[in-house]
């Protein structure tokens, strides 16, 4: 096998080893590289299907040479497929209509882990490879002064050119000393346009734009509960219930159950008439009160997700209560736990009885079941 | 150790690493560093003059206006069993590069940043004034989900009532520290929970944390993988230490810099060992120049000092200012077993 082939690791047949999940091979010490050489990993010994592009090549070969190594703004789709490609990367589709707070949630999160507020997330900040993506959504929205009709982040724009970034990147590593994996997170960052023309008809070139749609390994569908609650609410109720139908028609059938969170944003505008349900509660339609009462159709979409296999979740978010300097988001990170969790979810070795040799020294019992004697 | 060694300083604008390597020439020249002597002079003296002569003079050093200068210092460093030569870089103007590089992205990663990717090991300049506002120390015990809704649908912010000391429950069991010593934590320090009425504070350091990603990139190191121990230390810094709050002073740098700059905490516990990462809390002149009461002592008796925590907690305080530069090079075995408490 050349050393030059695209690998990509399967599983490994050794229980320590987290080589296929992001992480380091078990046997790393014995190998130069055991992405090709180690006996026990199972791979993929070609380059695995492009999902949102074929990958073009690096762009940094029309840059300067002292260029800095990326770009660091929003990833677009080749630069999103590279890292696919190149590591287990967990791609989560952030969707919802225009103007539902998708962005206004990738921000607060981002703010969240930067001031090392993880709550449920059991993961510490990595890397990034948008950084600067992420800084000019968190400047714009430290600009905000609370008006509620005053743009808290700017809007995702409406791009039609192939190289705009739709894409932000968080890598992450487990809080547990013990598991050294890496994880990049792909979140989606597309205009709600682009999400409801996909909803209303879903053509070759809507689907295009949303192609990694099939390859997600999570869900977070967001729509805005003050709007729920209004005039509206009605079409709003229609319009998502279509919205997530489409997406579990197009989700691409994985033996692996995934998440979805259904984000009732800008909570904190109807908190005079739905009181958030418990945690315990939040699968109960009555636990939603008023807001319950108003979305039978979305209700009966998550019904249908269920059937699919997406393990469903509904949660109350107010990811920009107050501006920053006057308080804190509420509900930002749990629906990111949520997804993650299934997304990351490791299916570990069962641990095997070691039988402990009569009159065998302490030395003898602490051996793995299994090393060579 | 080969003579093209590096450790290198990096940090953003006004972070304070000019007026250490001012303070560090000073000594050097006044034979105040034991673990340390300069190799030689380079010809051209003049960048360690505009460096040490305003602090002979009580003022701070100031950068050229009108040109740009890397500043290279060969220095000797004496370990415990061996001597170890190297050369201590940074730029006049890298503050600002940091900035521009992160903000423009299509130039200034220079092949002299780029070189600084492979040096032995980093001095990473933080200034707590960039990080502010500063949070407030609090008690343990994180407020629920319900408690942050409660706070958004009052018109009013509630009043904040303190929290009561949760106290350990009482064991006979003896603890594994009693044993066998504090020992290493390899688990993060983390930031305490915030209350609902604590601001979000917009991250100061990304910039800082994008250069380190850079550096790394051009090392070979993949995010996440974290470099042979002791093949890379760093030293991460705490600039104007006497400036800050007597009570943040107390519980040390290392949990100053976790409560302060979390992002980059995270960023080193995760792409690093935590062997090969040690905070210091530093002040290059001991006190504020421009105070000139304190600027008078200052030129009867120059000195700045370092503080850093020991395993158990306690602070101890140093006037060598070389220690974290012996760090980065030696590891703990720097690290003063006579020093007194801070």
């Amino acid at each position: 096998m050349s050393a030059s082939l695209v690998v990509t690791p399967l599983a490994c047949q050794n229980g320590d080893c987290t080589l296929p999940m992001g992480g380091r091979c078990a046997r790393a010490a014995e190998f130069a590289d055991p992405l090709v050489d180690c006996p026990e990993l199972l791979r993929q010994s070609q380059a695995p299907d492009p999902v949102l592009v074929n990958p073009a090549p690096q762009p940094s070969e029309l840059l300067p040479a002292d260029a800095a190594p990326w770009r660091g703004r929003h990833l677009d789709a080749e630069e999103a497929e590279q890292l696919l490609q190149r590591s287990p990367a967990r791609l989560i589709a952030v969707l919802g209509p225009y103007n539902a707070g998708k962005t206004s949630l990738l921000a607060s999160l981002f703010l969240q882990i930067a001031n090392g507020q993880y709550g449920p997330l059991p993961y510490r900040f990595s890397s990034s490879r948008t950084l600067h993506g992420f800084r000019e959504l968190v400047n714009r929205a430290n600009q905000w002064s609370g008006k509620e009709d005053a743009e808290i982040v700017q809007h995702t724009p409406k791009e039609q050119a192939e190289h705009a970034g739709h894409f932000l990147h968080l890598g992450l590593r487990p809080g547990a000393p013990s598991d050294d994996r890496h994880i990049d997170v792909i979140l989606s960052d597309v205009a709600g346009e682009w999400v409801s023309e996909w909803k209303t008809r879903a053509d070759d070139e809507s689907r295009r734009r949303l192609s990694f749609i099939g390859r997600s390994d999570g869900f977070v569908l967001v729509v805005d509960a003050a709007a729920l609650m209004g005039p509206s609410g009605a079409t709003m109720d229609a319009d998502v219930g279509i919205l997530i139908r489409r997406t579990v028609g197009e989700m691409r059938k994985v033996p692996t159950t995934r998440g979805l969170s259904l984000v009732f944003s800008k909570f904190d505008r109807i908190l005079d008439q739905v009181s958030p349900p418990a945690v315990a509660d939040r699968q109960n339609r009555d636990a939603w009160g008023p807001l319950g009462k108003r979305i039978p159709r979305i209700w009966a979409a998550l019904g249908q997700a269920r059937e699919a296999g997406l393990d469903v979740c509904p949660f109350a978010v107010s990811a920009f209560p107050r501006p920053l300097a006057q308080g804190q988001p509420v509900g930002v990170l749990p629906p990111f736990a949520h997804v993650l969790s299934l997304a990351d979810r490791r299916e570990r070795w069962p641990s095997r009885p070691v039988p402990i040799r009569e009159g065998a020294s302490f030395f003898s019992s602490m051996r793995r079941w299994g090393a060579a004697s | 150790m080969s003579e093209q060694s590096t450790v290198a300083l990096l940090g953003g604008p006004s972070s304070g690493k000019t007026t250490y390597l001012g303070a560090i020439v000073d000594a050097l020249q006044s034979d105040q560093l034991p673990g340390l002597s300069l190799r030689g002079i380079a010809a051209d003296a003049t960048a360690y003059e505009r460096l040490v002569e305003p602090l002979l003079e009580g003022t701070y050093p100031q950068r050229t206006k009108a040109e740009r200068h890397v500043l290279e210092l060969p220095l000797r460093a004496q370990g415990d069993a061996s001597t170890d030569d190297f050369t201590l870089t940074a730029g006049d103007y890298d503050g600002e590069e940091v900035e521009r590089l992160f903000q423009e992205r299509t130039r200034g990663f220079s092949p002299e940043w780029q070189a600084r990717a492979h040096a032995r090991g980093l001095l990473l300049f933080v200034r707590p004034e960039a990080l502010a506002p500063l949070p407030r120390l609090r008690l343990a015990g994180a407020p629920d989900e319900a408690a942050h809704w409660q706070a958004v649908g009052e018109k009013s912010p509630p009043k904040e009532e303190p929290r009561r000391r949760t106290k350990a429950a009482k064991t006979d069991l003896p603890r594994p520290e009693q044993g066998f010593g504090p020992g290493l934590n390899m688990e993060a320090l983390r930031p305490p929970p915030v209350a609902p009425t604590d601001p979000v504070r917009v991250p100061t350091a990304l910039a800082i944390v994008e250069l380190l990603q850079f550096l790394r990139h051009v090392r070979g190191l993949d995010p996440g993988e974290r470099p042979r121990p002791g093949e890379l230390r760093i030293a991460f810094l705490a600039t104007g230490w006497d400036a800050v709050d007597s009570a943040w002073r107390a519980k040390g740098p290392a949990r100053f810099l976790v409560e302060h700059a979390p992002l980059l905490e995270d960023f080193l516990w995760s792409n690093f060992h935590p062997e090969d990462v040690f905070r210091f809390g530093l002040s290059s002149t001991g006190g504020d120049l421009r105070d000139l009461r304190y600027q008078e002592r200052y030129r009867s008796d120059p000195h700045g000092f370092v503080e850093w925590a020991d395993v158990k907690g306690t602070v101890h305080k140093t006037r060598d200012l070389s220690l974290p530069i012996s760090w980065v090079l030696f590891g703990d075995r720097a690290l003063p077993t006579d020093s007194r408490a801070a």
